[in-house]
C-alpha cells in the first residue's frame, strides 16, 4: 500500500470512528497496521424489507486508492437479497466501478449501499444470479456490470 | 539588482520615435525610470506617460513586479499638450503591480505548470506599444482574439485590437493559459488527499484537487480510458467530485500527466474519435495504427494511409478484400451478436447483466432491447429481457 493510500485510510478510519454514521458498524479490529481490507457492518434502516437486519461489508483496497476504486462485497453467513446483490455477496452499483471518483469515501459507499437497500420493493436476487455466480471473476471490481442505477 | 530595459520613446511633441537602453534597478520604480529617461533626453519627467502591457502604469510601480526580461520593451509617451488635464489621465486607468495577476501556465520549456505573465500586443503590427480601451473582464477576453480594442502607438491603424500572449513567469518563454488552476488563497483542502497545496486545480465548481491527486486522477482515468467525448472540449474528464459535471475544457492541463502519457492520451482520443466519425479509419497495419479521415470523394471503399501508404479494404480491414467470400466470419459475427450505440454507432455486445448499457465510448446511457436513451420505461420492463 502506498503512503498517500495509507494516509487517506487512516483519515477516513478516524472520521469514521469519531463520526460513528448511523446503521454503519465500525469494527474495532481495523488498525493502522494493516488497511487493507476492513470489515464494516451495515443495519437494515427502520422500516424497510431488511429493518434491523446486520450484514457485513467488505472493502479491500489496492495500493492506487482512492483513484482506483476499493473492491466492495457483502460477506459472512446472510446476503441481503436485492435485486443488484448477487448471492456470492457481489454488488452492482455504478459508484464501485465505473462511476467510482477518488472524491467518495469508504463512508460515502456505506451510505449508497444502505440508501440502496432501503429502497428495495422486493427480496430477491438479480435474475441472472445463477449464471452469474458460477462463471464471475472472484474480484467484482473485474466483473463489467451494466447496471447502473441506484434507484432501486 | 540593476537590468537594462529598452525604453521605447514616442515623442508626440516633435512627432520623434527613439529607442534607449536605460540601466535600472529592480527596486526602483517608474517615477525614477522617468527620471533616469529625463537626464538622457532632458525631456522633463512629468510629462513622460509608461504604457506597459496595454496598460499606463501609475508612478508607484515597482521595476520587479513588472517581470522584465532584456528582451521586454517598456513605452514612454509624450503627449502633444503640455497641460496634463484630469481627462487626459482619467482616459485610461493606471494601474500597478495587480496588472500581473495571479495565474498559471503549462510552460513546454520547464515542463510544469508554472507562474504566468500576460503581455498584449498589436493584432496588426505585434508591437507593445500599445493601450488597451477596456480591461479583460474573463478568461475569454484575453483567450479569443478580437476582444479588446486597443490603440497602438506604432502603428496607429484605427479599429486594431490586442493580441494577448501567456509566458512563463521563469524562463519567459511563450506559455499555454491553465484556465482551471489558480493559488489556494483560502488554503482549502484538496478533496481527495485532505492537503493544503498553494497551486490547486477547479474546474470552476470550487472542488479543489491538489496538481498530485490531479495528476494520479488523470493517470488512472488514461488507464482504461475513461475519458469522455464531450464537445466542443474533445476527450475529457469530469471533475473529481461525485455527480459534479464540471469537465476539463482545455486539453493543455493533461500535460501535468507527463509527456509520455500525455501522447498516449492524445493517440487513445484520436483512436475514439476516428471510430465514432463515418469517414474516420484507422489504419489496420499493425506496425502503423494511424488514424485519418478518408475522402468520400469518387471513392471505392478502399482507403490508403496516409502515413505507411498501406492500402485495405475499409470493410474486412483487409489488403486483399474478403468482403465478398463466404467465410468472412468476423464480420458476420459481429454484425450478429452487438448492437449499435444509438448515438456514436460503436458495436456493443452485451454477455450478463441487464439491459441498460452504458456506454464506454461516448457515455450515452441506452437501452439494449430498445436500443434508443434508456428512459422510465425501460427502467421497469425492460431491466432483464
Amino acid at each position: 500500500m502506498s503512503d498517500a493510500a495509507a494516509r487517506r485510510l487512516m483519515k477516513e478510519l478516524n472520521q469514521l470512528k469519531t463520526e460513528n454514521p448511523a446503521g454503519l458498524l465500525i469494527d474495532n479490529t481495523i488498525t493502522s497496521h494493516d488497511l487493507k481490507q476492513w470489515k464494516i457492518g451495515v443495519v437494515g434502516a427502520e422500516g424497510t424489507l431488511y429493518a434491523g437486519e446486520v450484514f457485513t461489508l467488505q472493502f479491500t483496497f489496492g495500493p492506487q486508492y482512492p483513484f482506483n476504486s476499493p473492491e466492495v462485497m457483502f460477506v459472512g453467513d446472510t446476503i441481503p437479497a436485492h435485486p443488484h446483490i448477487y448471492s456470492n455477496g457481489h454488488i452492482c452499483l455504478s459508484i464501485l466501478s465505473d462511476d467510482w471518483t477518488p472524491a467518495l469515501s469508504v463512508q460515502s459507499v456505506c451510505l449508497s449501499i444502505l440508501s440502496m437497500l432501503s429502497s428495495s420493493k422486493e427480496k430477491k436476487h438479480p435474475i441472472d444470479d445463477a449464471i452469474y455466480v458460477r462463471t464471475c471473476n472472484k474480484n467484482p471490481s473485474k466483473t463489467r456490470w451494466w447496471f447502473h442505477d441506484d434507484s432501486v | 539588482m540593476s537590468n537594462e530595459v529598452t525604453v521605447v520613446l514616442q515623442d508626440r511633441k516633435t512627432g520623434q520615435r527613439r529607442n534607449y537602453t536605460i540601466n535600472v534597478n529592480n527596486n526602483e520604480n517608474i517615477l525614477e525610470l522617468t527620471k533616469s529617461v529625463e537626464k538622457i533626453t532632458k525631456i522633463p519627467s512629468e510629462e513622460l506617460e509608461v504604457v506597459f502591457c496595454g496598460k499606463k502604469l501609475s508612478k508607484s510601480t515597482i521595476m520587479k513586479d513588472l517581470s522584465l526580461t532584456p528582451a521586454t520593451q517598456i513605452m514612454l509617451l509624450r503627449p502633444n499638450s503640455v497641460v496634463k488635464t484630469a481627462t487626459s489621465s482619467s482616459k485610461f486607468q493606471t494601474t500597478d503591480s495587480s496588472i500581473l495577476g495571479s495565474f498559471y501556465v503549462w510552460c513546454k520549456s520547464c515542463d510544469d505548470v508554472r507562474r504566468g505573465k500576460l503581455r498584449v500586443y498589436c493584432q496588426n503590427c505585434e508591437s507593445t506599444s500599445v493601450l488597451v480601451k477596456a480591461e479583460p473582464q474573463n478568461w475569454m477576453d484575453v483567450l479569443k482574439s478580437k476582444r479588446i480594442p486597443v490603440t497602438c502607438e506604432n502603428c496607429c491603424r484605427p479599429g486594431l485590437y490586442a493580441e494577448f500572449k501567456f509566458k512563463c513567469l521563469t524562463c519567459n518563454d511563450l506559455a499555454a493559459a491553465l484556465t482551471h488552476v489558480r493559488g489556494n488563497w483560502q488554503m482549502a483542502e484538496c478533496c481527495i488527499c485532505d492537503g493544503k497545496e498553494k497551486i490547486i486545480f477547479d474546474l470552476g465548481c470550487n472542488h479543489i484537487s491538489c496538481q498530485s491527486c490531479f495528476k494520479d486522477y488523470l493517470l488512472s482515468t488514461l488507464q482504461e480510458f475513461h475519458f469522455k467525448n464531450r464537445p466542443p472540449y474533445g476527450f475529457t474528464v469530469s471533475c473529481v467530485y461525485p455527480e459534479c459535471n464540471r469537465v476539463v475544457q482545455d486539453v493543455h492541463h493533461f500535460h501535468v500527466m507527463g509527456q509520455s502519457s500525455y501522447s498516449e492520451y492524445q493517440r487513445k482520443a484520436t483512436e475514439r474519435l476516428i471510430a465514432i466519425d463515418d469517414e474516420g479509419v484507422t489504419c489496420p497495419n499493425p506496425s502503423c495504427g494511424q488514424s485519418f479521415f478518408w475522402e468520400p470523394y469518387d471513392d471505392d471503399g478502399r482507403s490508403q494511409c496516409p502515413d505507411c501508404f498501406y492500402t485495405f479494404c475499409r470493410k474486412c480491414t483487409e489488403r486483399d478484400c474478403v468482403c465478398q467470400s463466404e467465410d468472412d466470419l468476423t464480420r458476420t459475427t459481429i454484425e450478429a451478436t452487438t448492437r449499435r450505440c444509438p448515438k456514436c454507432n460503436v458495436a456493443t455486445e452485451r454477455n450478463g447483466g441487464c439491459a441498460h448499457i452504458h456506454c464506454t465510448s461516448c457515455g450515452m446511457d441506452w437501452c439494449f432491447k430498445c436500443v434508443t436513451e434508456w428512459k422510465e420505461e425501460c427502467q421497469w420492463d425492460h431491466w432483464f429481457n
